[in-house]
């Protein structure tokens, strides 16, 4: 069963992904193959069994609420290996539109 | 000559037959040798580990306290952080990527004074069953340098089929350790969920992901996992309790093995099924009690492999956006950053599955697919509960073929899946298993899979450790070294 080109469009939006345009017919296929493959566990009976979510249950396991001590080193380290960097901080981009002069474009 | 084991390594080195030097220097000239065919590694630290063996050596000299791995040579999976180094999870959006900690299993081996030769090739980000799902290129059989190794750890198993290393670190979500030593002819562990900290170890599925060793004796496989193995704090889903301990058996006397009926169905190649019965065959004459059982709803587990992996792996891939660490494709404007930059640097399997968890993942399919999924898993998991209240452990095949040609499952998603049949039920029920070399088919090493209830490693690899001193492989030396 191939996905609908309308499906591609809302899974890649939902995962921000882009798909290459020759790409998109292959995964079409692809994807509703291995959909299909899964969907074959519709026809298990499943009834009064409860599902299992972890590897292991061991319980909540929390630490104490306690910072853990880093030393500058770390910190350059961790800003080393983001792609853009303006001082001290990684560089994103904005996160909402500026297309009208309003609140959301001030600084 | 067979290259040596690390326990064998370890009494050369105690005995000061061999310097850590020496190792080292044959080590490096066998990667060397044979890298150039079977492309094993992302990257080799020749000056790094030099350097090291020497310190080891002068460490010796003067009688310093060394851990129980001084001086042995040992890979690891390119998933593996490591301070200092590069990890890239066989990925272009990693390719540049320098670890800022160190992987607790790689931290504990560094501490009993094993020395991290490179880092080995592997499927991007663990998902694959050939390791030609890389970005910097397949790694080739050893046995057979126009098939595959398996995978996704096929980097790690090549790397010790081919006598370059003793010993290597994989990781096995649904059968990456396991499938890649069964085609590669060697001692593949996958560890009971929790067995090993999964710290430092970058996540595909973090529900079935776990650390575990690929080597060529059961012996090494124990002697890594004692090492490892153990609760960390930096994992709150490791088990705490008794350390690991392991002792050689004689005889099989009163232990039961079971053989599970459904993992002998259709769709094995005959000459693997010969070698796996001949192998139970064995097990019965070492004094086991064999008998058959059965696991009904394992025919499902492949299913609710391929909607649980998929699930988890949109959640963990999430962090890859071209922000924090890896590389960026700009565009117009944040969301369309986040897009260009994972659609232009993720490869098409880590795509696939991407789509693939967030259609199982989406509103009105949650239930039927992801939900559905985890209740399967409770079967399975229940299956094997009621299984090992009548055996002690389980035979099976590892892989349901030999090695297949380069590029031939390459493009079909499913047959690479199904690749997968006789692993993944075993990471959906958190246990551990091992796959042991039992013989040739087509000329190519065929695999048995040891099953065990969790924690059972001791045992596993106890029974597997007796199979090989009674069994040894027969020609067990890759076509590379010929």
């Amino acid at each position: 069963m191939k996905l609908s080109s309308e499906e591609l469009d809302h899974l890649a939006k939902l995962a921000r992904l882009d798909v290459p345009v020759a790409e998109r017919e292959m995964l079409q296929e692809q994807i509703g193959a291995i959909i299909g493959y899964v969907a074959s566990l519709q026809q298990i009976d499943v009834t009064g069994v409860d599902p299992t979510f972890r590897g292991v249950e061991l319980g909540q396991r929390l630490r104490e609420d306690k910072p853990e001590v880093s030393d500058a080193e770390t910190r350059a380290a961790l800003l080393q290996a983001a792609p853009e960097k303006s001082g001290d901080y990684v560089k994103a981009q904005a996160a909402l539109q500026h297309k009208e002069k309003g609140v959301a474009g001030r600084v | 000559m067979a290259p040596m084991t690390v326990a064998e390594l370890q009494e050369a080195l105690r005995s000061k037959s061999l310097s850590a030097a020496e190792t080292m220097k044959e080590t490096l000239a066998c990667i060397a040798r044979h890298e150039l065919t079977v492309h094993a590694f992302v990257e080799v630290y020749d000056q790094e580990a030099t350097h090291a063996a020497e310190i080891c050596d002068a460490a010796r000299a003067t009688g310093g306290g060394l851990g129980p791995l001084a001086g042995i040579p040992i890979a690891i999976k390119d998933n593996m952080v490591d301070e200092g180094h590069t990890a890239s999870g066989g990925s272009r959006m990693l390719q540049k990527y320098r670890s800022v900690y160190t992987a607790t299993a790689v931290e504990r081996l560094r501490a009993a004074g094993a020395i991290i030769v490179g880092r080995t090739n592997m499927d991007e980000f663990a998902m694959g069953s050939s390791t030609e799902n890389s970005a910097f290129g397949v790694t080739r059989n050893p046995w057979d340098t126009e098939r595959v190794p398996g995978g996704s750890s096929g980097g790690s198993a090549a790397a010790v089929a081919a006598g370059m290393v003793p010993a290597a670190l994989g990781s096995d979500t649904g059968g990456s350790i396991r499938q890649p030593a069964a085609l590669t002819g060697i001692v593949g562990l996958k560890p009971t969920y929790g067995r090993v900290s999964r710290h430092g170890l970058m996540a595909m599925a973090s529900s079935l992901d776990q650390i575990g060793t690929l080597t060529r004796t059961a012996e090494d496989a124990a002697l890594l996992l004692s090492i490892i193995s153990g609760a960390d704090p930096k994992d709150a889903t490791t088990l705490a309790g008794d350390a690991f301990t392991w002792s050689s058996r004689s005889s099989l006397e009163g232990l039961t093995v079971g053989v599970p009926q459904e993992f002998f169905a259709e769709g094995m190649d005959a000459d693997v099924e010969a070698r796996v019965r001949e192998a139970i065959a064995a097990f019965e004459k070492m004094g086991a009690t064999v008998r058959e059982v059965s696991l009904p709803a394992s025919s499902h587990a492949l299913a609710a492999y391929y909607v649980i992996v998929p699930a988890e792996v949109s959640s963990n891939m999430a962090r890859y956006d071209g922000i924090r660490y890896g590389e960026r494709v700009r565009a117009a404007d944040l969301h369309a950053t986040y897009a260009a930059t994972r659609g232009a640097l993720f490869g098409p399997e880590v795509r696939r599955r991407i789509l693939v968890g967030t259609y199982a993942l989406s509103a009105g399919y949650y239930d039927a697919y992801y939900r559905r999924a985890q209740q399967v898993r409770t079967l399975v998991r229940s299956d094997f509960d009621s299984a090992f209240g009548q055996v002690d452990l389980l035979l099976t095949p590892t892989s349901p073929t030999v090695a297949w040609p380069l590029g031939e499952k390459f493009s079909d998603p499913l047959t690479m899946y199904l690749s997968d049949v006789y692993t993944v039920s075993v990471n959906i029920a958190g246990l551990p298993a091992v796959s042991v070399p039992c013989g040739l088919a087509h000329g190519l090493p065929v695999g048995l899979q040891l099953i065990g209830p969790a924690l059972s490693e001791g045992t596993l690899l106890a029974a597997a450790g007796l199979y090989q001193d009674n069994h040894p492989m027969g020609t067990t030396e890759p076509h590379v070294f010929g």
